[in-house]
């Protein structure tokens, strides 16, 4: 058989094995024989110590008790957070919800239909009436149209309808189209006398503040994407300028060409408010979660102290008073839905904490408080984890620190020098190749003093 | 306040998670913050950690220079545990070890321990002196 190969680490541990037997057989001699070399330590000043070191124990076990209070009040207040947390996610999805339900709301207007005149005011209007017997749709015709030119085709019958291609009479020069939703304008400049009605559609729906389509009638519609005043108008002049201007008035737009109202261009299409059925039905269920989120808070608490009330929650790590006193302070903060800045839903006219579920606006705005609500509460959350761990650490630490005055103070008494040296031997004998040696060796062998080899 | 060390040649110290050799010649500096930090005299590695009470201190400086007091617990209790039913009359030093544990203050619970190994060996000399 093959010698054994023995690493440093275990030739070194066999070393001192020998060694520390050898002192050993010394030691058992003599306590064999009982002659005792030195003076036992003073057994009054062991005795006295020993009461010190219980009442210390004693002291650590009161402690205790507060500690584990602590951790309970701590966990409480953690746990807390988690079921707000929850609630403030069903309010996210409850805005979702009501954001879902947005097309009720939105502002649209239908190009009217025109019954004057031969020919009709607007061409897209008498399309629009339905005297179109040509071999076009009413759709592409309306979408073939051009802006420019003289105002609807020399072959126009009154009986017979358009045949051929039309346009909307816009004068030559600068064809300018505004659009303007809430805070956002749109601006569009592209557009010539050569453009048809399909380019005017393409450049609304470009501006991603309103919708254009043109319907098997004939008929422009035109719907904002948000719920907010819609404002649309369009105007051609020799001067850019005087088209931009004209295109956002009252007056002076020609929006009557795509069958538009012209106050379209600057009073502007109003939302239908309170329109969307649905998002009324979420009000009750908003509002309730957000009592909820309230309710949830009052009852964190434990023992008395609540740290979502803005308790403040102090843990005495020892019995000592003053700077020596050591302690973990955990400051509770007051969680409320309106410390969270969720507001109260109404539909309509809002005062003071409460947002108009049936706008937009508001409903994107209370998104973004819920996600940064959750925000906060994960922060305070983690906080209250990180104290938490600290506390269940000391925990640990003073129940093992109390058990070990005990029953170190109980043997103080009968202490015996010469026998706690050989104790002490018999005791590294016993370490050298125990499981606990290996493991602080190899902890050793980890960090950095492992470059110490 | 800047903290002045002096190296001898050759001398090593750990800052912090590096150890730092000395070259030839004698060596001053300042170390301003908050890191770790031994002499080569203070440090005891797991070879050299040959008597109980020097696995004690071992476990403390891995405790102060992981800068974590809650590093492995068990070993730490299971070593002091052992220690004190060995040698009772060694609880005041145990028990100021654990005070400096307690309040945060590693450095002084490594002076502490080194308090505790002086005694253990005026325990052993005094149990086999001839």
């Amino acid at each position: 058989m093959a010698n054994p190969i023995l690493t440093s680490g275990v030739r070194q541990n066999l070393l001192t094995l020998q060694q520390t037997r050898d002192q050993q057989s010394v030691i058992q001699n003599r306590l064999s024989t009982g002659k005792k070399v030195n003076s036992a330590i003073d057994n009054p000043v062991n005795y006295f110590t020993s009461l010190g070191l219980n009442d210390r124990s004693n002291a650590l076990t009161g402690l205790l008790d507060g500690i584990s209070n602590g951790i309970q009040t701590i966990t409480a207040a953690s746990q807390g957070i988690d079921a707000i947390s929850k609630l403030v996610s069903s309010l996210q999805s409850t805005i979702k919800q009501a954001q879902a339900d947005a097309a009720a709301n939105r502002p649209s207007a239908i190009g009217g239909t025109s019954s004057g005149g031969t020919p009709p005011a607007t061409l897209l209007g008498k399309i629009g009436g339905g005297i179109y017997t040509g071999n076009k749709s009413a759709k592409d015709l309306a979408l073939d149209t051009t802006l420019g030119g003289t105002e609807a085709p020399a072959s126009y019958n009154s009986t017979t309808g358009v045949t051929t291609d039309a346009s909307l009479g816009l004068s030559a020069g600068n064809i300018t189209l505004s659009i303007k939703a809430g805070n956002t304008t749109f601006v569009s400049t592209t557009l010539t006398a050569t453009s048809t009605v399909r380019d005017v559609v393409n450049e609304i729906n470009r501006s991603g503040i309103a919708n254009a389509s043109v319907d098997s009638s004939g008929k422009l519609n035109v719907t904002g994407t948000g719920s907010g005043t819609l404002q649309i108008g369009i105007a051609a002049n020799a001067t850019a300028a005087t088209a931009l201007a004209n295109s956002q008035s009252d007056t002076l737009s020609q929006n009557t060409v795509l069958g538009l109202p012209l106050t379209t261009a600057n009073t502007g299409i109003a939302a239908s408010a309170g329109n969307s059925t649905v998002r009324t039905n979420l009000i009750n269920q908003f509002n309730d979660l957000t009592k909820q989120i309230d309710q949830l808070a009052k009852d964190a608490g434990f023992n008395g102290k609540n740290l979502l009330s803005g308790d403040k929650l102090s843990i005495i790590f020892n019995e000592k008073t003053g700077s020596n006193q050591a302690k973990l302070d955990v400051q509770g903060e007051t969680i409320t839905a309106a410390n969270l800045g969720i507001l109260q839903a109404v539909s309509g006219t809002t005062v003071t904490g409460q947002f108009n579920i049936q706008d937009d606006n508001a409903l994107n705005n209370m998104s973004d408080i819920l996600t940064g609500a959750l925000t906060s509460l994960r922060s305070t959350s983690s906080t209250l984890g990180s104290s938490l761990s600290v506390v269940q650490t000391r925990q640990d630490f003073t129940k093992n620190l109390a058990n070990t005055l005990t029953t170190g103070a109980d043997n103080l008494v009968s202490a015996d020098s010469n026998a706690e040296g050989a104790s002490l031997l018999a005791l590294n004998t016993r370490q050298q190749l125990s499981q606990t040696a290996l493991s602080l060796a190899n902890q050793a062998d980890q960090g950095v003093l492992r470059l110490f080899q | 306040m800047a903290l002045k060390v002096e190296l001898k040649p050759n001398e090593r110290i750990i800052i912090g998670q590096v150890v730092i050799r000395n070259d030839e010649q004698r060596t001053r500096f300042f170390i301003d913050g908050d890191a770790p930090i031994l002499r080569e005299k203070d440090i005891l590695t797991a070879a050299s950690a040959d008597t109980p009470a020097k696995k004690i201190y071992l476990a403390i400086q891995l405790m102060y220079l992981a800068q974590d007091p809650t590093l492995e617990h068990d070993i730490y209790f299971e070593l002091v545990r052992d220690f004190v039913q060995a040698a009772p009359s060694s609880l005041s030093h145990i028990h100021e070890i654990n005070n400096r544990i307690l309040s945060g203050d590693l450095y002084k619970a490594l002076k502490a321990a080194k308090k505790l190994i002086a005694y253990e060996a005026e325990l052993i000399e005094n149990a086999t002196r001839v």
